[in-house]
């Protein structure tokens, strides 16, 4: 019985934990998003990245928060036994910042604009959006790009808005964006579960 | 010369001659063109017209310059210059500009058609450089480092986070090169030459009659290690509907990303 009640103690200190450790991660990701993506938007584009803000963080923590799960298993003798524990670290949900090539219908645009940036694009952009077109634009979203060499070419014949040139095109992405020292993670994790259990 | 820019045409080196090699292709027959706004007395310029596409001297591309990596002296064999009638010329009568696919000649005589072997896969440094090298290509990016001593003894471990980049023309050549390059430089080691008396090809892109190969000194060679490879798709490309026009959009399309640490021990 109090062995149970140990378990579960240890689980809710973990949670808790984890709770503020994803606060910690997400906080210095939006600090690269602050830093190495806003500088660079337009002003007055009207889908810059500025504007999903609240989303991408809210986006990072949900999935952020999945991605920690922790591992237990009890070891030792008939005598002594104790809990194992592993955790194993993972941030954002990969697939929607355009890893891997299945493109999620949950994805949204401000999802998809900062994926895109993340990832880099080469050539020249223009951006299109489903009001300014009249129509459904793209497979899923209310947003395109589109070649600017064929926004141009198109845009006298469906009444489309002249635009500038993406900001974000030909953009070398932000490959490191998502590099975190997990290490240092898991190392906190652990050190402020042992000083909960003592207290 | 720079650390990090002799780190980079080592890695540069080792991708293109050890790990692309298979993507290295022969364009046979090439009619040489003369040029004449570029020749001057006693320097005849000949152009070769490839017809192959991408075009074989597009930027991050050009003609083979040596037989076999780990070889230090110019190629035997990889570009074959011949006459009207056919007759191979002899390598001693004329000089070869592998970034232009050029054959210069002092005038005595007079080539009509070039064999050659070519990069199929443009490798460039430069992000902004992809557009214009057209598919298949491939980018160097290396990043930052942070000198870290030893545990014990007075050296250096120099870290650097690098990446490649892959944009190809379909999903099977995305794959095939990623998996290459993959292998290629997972758990391997590159060597770490000094440049001293510069790269292979001098800034006309003919053989540097100068270059040495030489191992900067006292540091180990480059070593990769925590290698990951994956698909890219940036969302946005995945949402474009396919039409002709949309082809344009294919140079992003097929994409993979390699990241890798590489790093060399250095003593103080």
């Amino acid at each position: 019985m109090g062995h149970k009640l140990d378990r579960l103690r240890t689980s809710i200190l973990l949670s808790r934990i984890i709770d503020n450790e994803v606060g910690i991660i997400v906080d210095d990701l939006m600090e690269k998003f602050d830093k190495e993506i806003i500088p660079f938007e337009d002003p007055e584009d009207p889908a810059r990245p500025s504007l999903f803000r609240d989303e991408f963080r809210r986006f990072l923590e949900r999935t952020t928060k999945d991605n920690i799960t922790i591992k237990s298993s009890e070891v030792g003798s008939k005598t002594r036994r104790e809990v194992s524990l592993e955790v194993i670290v993972g941030v954002g949900d990969e697939s929607k910042m355009g890893f891997g090539e299945q493109l999620d219908e949950e994805t949204t645009d401000g999802l998809k604009i900062i994926g895109t940036i993340i990832q880099g694009i080469s050539g020249e952009w223009k951006m299109l959006s489903a009001e300014e077109a009249g129509e459904q634009v793209g497979r899923f979203g209310k947003l395109v790009i589109i070649p600017a060499i064929q926004y141009d070419k198109e845009a006298p014949k469906k009444g489309w808005p002249p635009k500038p040139i993406w900001k974000f095109s030909n953009f070398p992405g932000i490959p490191d964006f998502f590099d975190i020292d997990f290490s240092v993670v898991v190392d906190r994790i652990t050190k402020n579960l042992a000083e909960a259990l003592k207290k | 010369m720079k650390k990090f820019r002799k780190n980079d045409l080592s890695l540069h080196h080792y991708l293109r001659y050890n790990v692309l090699h298979e993507y290295i292709e022969t364009d046979i027959s090439v009619p040489l063109v003369y040029m004449p706004d570029i020749s001057t007395t006693g320097s005849v310029v000949y152009e070769a017209q490839s017809t192959r596409y991408p075009s074989p001297v597009s930027l991050g591309r050009g003609w083979a310059y040596i037989d076999q990596y780990g070889d230090v002296t110019e190629q035997q064999n990889r570009v074959t210059v011949y006459d009207s009638v056919g007759s191979a010329i002899s390598g001693t009568e004329y000089m070869i500009d592998y970034v232009d696919g050029r054959v210069i000649t002092s005038g005595s005589v007079t080539p009509a058609t070039v064999t050659c072997d070519y990069f199929y896969v443009s490798l460039v440094n430069e992000w902004q450089d992809v557009e214009a090298a057209d598919v298949a290509v491939v980018v160097i990016d290396l990043n930052e480092f942070e000198k870290v001593p030893f545990q014990l003894g007075g050296g250096k471990r120099v870290p650097r986070k690098g990446y490649l980049h892959i944009f190809a023309t379909n999903q099977a050549e995305r794959d095939d090169l990623m998996e290459l390059l993959y292998d290629g430089i997972n758990e391997k080691c590159v060597p770490n030459q000094n440049w001293t008396r510069g790269s292979m090809l001098d800034w006309n892109g003919t053989w540097n009659d100068d270059y040495i190969y030489e191992l900067i000194q006292y540091e180990s060679s480059l070593h990769i290690e925590n290698v990951r490879a994956r698909h890219v798709t940036p969302p946005f490309i995945n949402g474009i509907p396919r039409t002709d026009h949309t082809m344009l959009s294919d140079l992003n399309r097929y994409r993979a990303r390699i990241d890798f640490e590489i790093f060399y021990w250095k003593e103080n």
